[in-house]
């Protein structure tokens, strides 16, 4: 008999827990998070993967997980993700964040693990602007190409994202670049691979209209202390609508390939990148980079030394509009989510240029930086 | 009416860390040794008389001039600013009828007196590419470069709060070339005092030196975020403007 009621005893023991998990991953599905898994669940420990699109940072995911009390009040790890990949663990204990670190679990077990709420084949529609600009000369003293942009962004499976956007001019006294236009169409795939490794492979029509493909790897090292990668590019210019006017030296083929060491001052959330190699206009040479967070926020300075030239400058990542996108859907417009602001003393020289991928994890990195999210969880 | 212009006095008569009129931190047109919050972005519009932003150019100045600033606190300790400066009624010429000035500038706190007995002393490098440049190529001009090692001090009177600075203004260029551009910022030595009360922090009465001329003025700092800055010089030139803050 007493053995017949411990028995009882571990059976609705482990019903009420997994009622437990089960009611908080249903919160959180109905809050808008998506790739949800249940990956363990123990007696007071419970390791949850999810993946925030509804809000623009995820730091204000957290705060909000941790504020509404979505979360079940035990130990618990939450593991952040990135197109159904996990990038960011948070441990919670009584719903009070303790630790985030760069998630070490082994990717087998999220692969084995029930997936609700999955966030593929879901559109998104990000809306913005795409300017370039001049500061003088003299009589000239402020010259801009002012674009609105629409895209769209879908996720198609783990990693594998594609992303598009259509530029519609709406002032412009600085190009000729007058009329509506293909701005990127990339396929990208992230990977993530053991020991805090991390790649993208990206092909299409990248900004700066090179079309070709793109191959980036970085390593983590203590947290994100010290990074060093490379990137690997060929590309030739491409502009569908064949309006474009350019350059000669445009019209030549690129490859591009640079090494890359950052190291990351986790008292002021200060970042110093070097970067070596031969970059888009065939310049050999370095680049120099110093660039400070405050959350999604970042101002930072950059200098450039190739056989092109000299330049120097500096570049801002500000937040675009609001910061609550809305429950993803099958279709959702939003705002983009920053707007860059690249400022160089020199300002239309080719010393040191890069295209733009779109968005990659590797670019995003910073953002799901255990350091910078630290300091903006409440 | 009278209760307004008693608030409007009182207010009048408040002070913390704000920058001067070149938008960096400081009094009105001369630097102090204090610094910004961490991570404060400030955006502003300031207009500039000859006196203070004196442009020679093409012979026929000087020229008022409108400066356009963003000036960040990067680090607790360090302080960058990137400037547009225009001249204003210019002189019209067959290639130039708008003159815009680009300008960095950059300031280091070498020694941090908040709460503690000794001053603070920052070292300053304004508008140092063109210095830089000036250095090597005498023929590049140069407006507003500055170089100067500043101290300040804040004393606490009761509610009222007297912050003292006193700085030297040092000629980069003539010490390592031996020639000097145009024009130096600050030419010697400056300093000044700024009156503030308690209750109204970012507000305040200055009077100072800024190495030429001396100049009264006075801030005001509206809903935490906005700051009103207007000052005379001993000839009765206005200049001031308008910044707003922004926390990161």
């Amino acid at each position: 008999m007493r053995w017949m009621l411990l028995i009882l005893f571990a059976l609705l023991s482990q019903l009420l827990l997994s009622q437990q998990g089960s009611n908080a991953l249903q919160r959180m599905e109905e809050h808008g998070f998506e790739n949800l898994q249940l990956v363990e669940e123990r007696e007071g420990y419970r390791l949850i993967a999810f993946e925030n699109r509804r809000y623009r940072y995820d730091a204000t995911a957290i705060n909000k997980l941790l504020s509404d009390s979505l979360l079940p009040a035990d130990t618990l790890v939450l593991v952040m993700k990135y197109r159904n990949l996990p990038v960011t663990s948070f441990s919670i204990i009584n719903n009070r964040l303790t630790d985030i670190r760069f998630d070490e679990h082994d990717a087998q077990r999220f692969k084995d693990s029930r997936l609700s709420n999955p966030s593929f084949r879901r559109l998104d529609l990000p809306l913005g602007i795409d300017y370039a600009y001049q500061l003088g000369n003299f009589d000239r003293w402020f010259l801009l190409a002012l674009h609105a942009t629409a895209g769209l962004e879908i996720t198609l499976a783990d990693g594998l994202g594609l992303q598009t956007a259509m530029a519609f001019p709406l002032f412009n006294n600085h190009d000729s670049n007058t009329y509506v236009r293909l701005h990127h169409l990339i396929l990208t795939h992230d990977i993530r691979l053991p020991n805090h490794v991390w790649m993208s492979a990206s092909a299409g029509l990248f900004g700066r209209n090179r079309a070709g493909f793109d191959l980036q790897w970085i390593k983590l090292l203590n947290q994100g202390t010290w990074a060093y990668g490379m990137q690997l590019g060929y590309t030739h210019y491409n502009e569908l609508t064949g309006r474009a006017k350019f350059r000669q030296l445009e019209n030549i083929p690129s490859f591009l390939y640079t090494f890359d060491i950052a190291w990351r001052w986790e008292r002021y959330d200060l970042v110093a990148a070097i970067s070596a190699g031969q970059f888009l206009y065939q310049d050999k040479g370095l680049t120099f980079n110093l660039s400070r967070y405050w959350g999604e926020r970042q101002i930072g300075l950059q200098l450039a030394w190739t056989d092109e030239g000299k330049n120097g400058g500096f570049f801002v990542r500000w937040p675009f509009l609001y910061s609550d996108h809305g429950k993803p859907s099958g279709l959702r417009p939003r705002p983009m989510r920053s707007i860059p602001l690249d400022y160089r003393y020199v300002g239309n020289d080719q010393t040191a240029r890069n295209y733009y991928t779109g968005e990659t994890l590797i670019r995003r990195l910073r953002e799901y930086d255990p350091s910078i999210l630290r300091k903006k969880i409440r | 009416m009278k209760p307004l212009l008693t608030l409007i006095l009182l207010i009048l008569f408040l002070a913390a860390h704000p920058q001067n009129i070149g938008g960096t931190t400081g009094m009105f047109n001369t630097p102090t040794a204090h610094m910004q919050p961490d991570g404060t972005l400030m955006l502003g519009a300031h207009y500039l008389h000859k006196s203070i932003g004196s442009y020679p150019y093409g012979g026929y100045g000087p020229y008022d001039a409108m400066a356009y600033f963003a000036t960040v606190s990067f680090l607790p300790f360090v302080e960058g600013q990137f400037r547009y400066t225009f001249m204003h009624a210019m002189r019209q010429h067959p290639q130039v009828d708008y003159f815009g000035d680009r300008m960095m500038s950059l300031r280091l706190q070498l020694i941090n007196g908040n709460n503690k007995a000794w001053p603070s002393v920052v070292l300053g490098f304004e508008d140092f590419v063109s210095m830089a440049a000036f250095i090597i190529d005498a023929s590049s001009p140069s407006y507003f470069a500055s170089n100067y090692v500043v101290s300040s001090k804040k004393i606490r009177m009761g509610n009222v709060f007297a912050d003292l600075s006193a700085g030297y203004g040092f000629n980069l260029s003539h010490a390592l070339m031996g020639r000097s551009p145009a024009r130096i910022q600050h030419d010697g030595l400056f300093g000044g005092m700024e009156l503030s009360h308690r209750r109204f922090p970012g507000s305040g009465l200055m009077l100072e030196y800024d190495s030429r001329r001396f100049h009264a003025a006075m801030r005001l700092l509206l809903f935490k975020h906005l700051q009103l800055l207007a000052g005379f010089n001993a000839d009765g030139d206005f200049s001031g403007g308008v910044t707003y803050k922004i926390q990161m």
